[in-house]
């Protein structure tokens, strides 16, 4: 899903996802001055190391294609939205810059599909899952699943947007769409199992099962 | 040690055996975006994809790891060091805030 250099020539595209990630980031610093539980400090570490981790990991899927956690998902809950788009900035930016996975000119597009959509929007998403499930392990783990799943298709959608704006043929948007509808099936799969050995050990260190429904959000 | 500590070590140890480890059992196969972009517009040609992608924008910042293993503890450290300081910043600036 990362972006690389040179794949997006559309400027506007290139300049409006920049500028709204700038803002995301910047709105998350301020949410999490704010809002920050004092759980929550060792964990923005261990989860940006453990997200990076993650993505290293390239599972095969059918078609000659791999996919890899995104954990955008994964960070919403375990730190709530704001940390959790912070925590996708740090790992995208290292990557860009320390591993050349992921482009410098377009760290913001990746932000946006990585921080803001599947992070901030993921988070949300799961709170109106959730809210429809019932409240135990099984219902938070459904509603994780789900929302896991379809972040990475939402991304994989607003990411083929960005393509078509910079050129690239309409074919892109179904292609994107199908692959990763199956990539997010692994996606859910290892959001899943890592906030199950959360649960199981630390389940106040999981900031969307400390949040009941209707309860003011965390950092 | 406290419950939290061990929590903390235990995902370290985690992360870094996935990234050091795991991570030699990846898939080489294109990613979901690479695929999209190869069926879509490259017919196939991976000499296409790379057209598309050009060259890297500042040189330098696609280092050759020579071993998968330093990669992940390299990535893992950076990440696990930028995300604890940025969270421990927040931190301090909101106890100088707080205080007269």
């Amino acid at each position: 899903m990362h972006i690389p250099d040179g794949f997006l020539s559309h400027g506007p595209t290139i300049a409006a996802t920049s500028a709204a990630s700038a803002g995301a980031v910047a709105y998350s610093l301020r949410a999490v001055r704010t809002k920050l539980d004092e759980r929550q400090v060792p964990m923005v570490g261990l989860t940006a190391a453990f997200v990076f981790a993650g993505q290293m990991v390239n599972f095969p899927i059918a078609f000659g294609t791999s996919g890899h956690l995104l954990g955008g998902v994964l960070a919403g809950l375990l730190l709530g939205p704001w940390l959790g788009c912070l925590v996708m900035a740090v790992v995208l930016l290292v990557q860009a810059i320390g591993f050349g996975d992921g482009g410098i000119t377009v760290i913001g597009a990746n932000i946006s599909l990585m921080g803001v959509i599947a992070a901030i929007g993921g988070y949300y998403v799961f709170r109106g899952v959730a809210a429809l499930l019932p409240r135990s392990r099984a219902g938070f783990l459904g509603a994780a699943g789900f929302t896991a799943w379809l972040s990475v298709v939402a991304a994989s959608a607003v990411a083929a947007v960005y393509l078509l704006l910079s050129g690239f043929p309409q074919q892109v948007l179904a292609y994107m769409i199908g692959l990763h509808a199956v990539i997010g099936i692994g996606e859910a799969a290892i959001t899943v199992l890592v906030l199950s050995a959360v649960l199981a050990s630390r389940p106040d260190l999981v900031a969307a099962w400390r949040a009941p429904a209707g309860e003011a959000v965390t950092a | 040690m406290t419950s939290g500590r061990w929590f903390l070590l235990a995902g370290l140890l985690a992360a870094l055996a996935i990234g050091m480890g795991v991570s030699y059992a990846a898939s080489g196969q294109p990613d979901g975006l690479e695929s999209a972009v190869l069926k879509a517009a490259c017919d196939g040609d991976e000499a296409c994809l790379e057209g598309h992608a050009g060259p890297p924008v500042v040189s330098g910042l696609d280092p050759d790891y020579s071993s998968g293993w330093l990669a992940g503890l390299t990535g893992v450290a950076a990440c696990f060091v930028i995300g604890s300081g940025l969270v421990l910043a927040v931190r301090r600036r909101r106890a100088a805030e707080a205080s007269p």
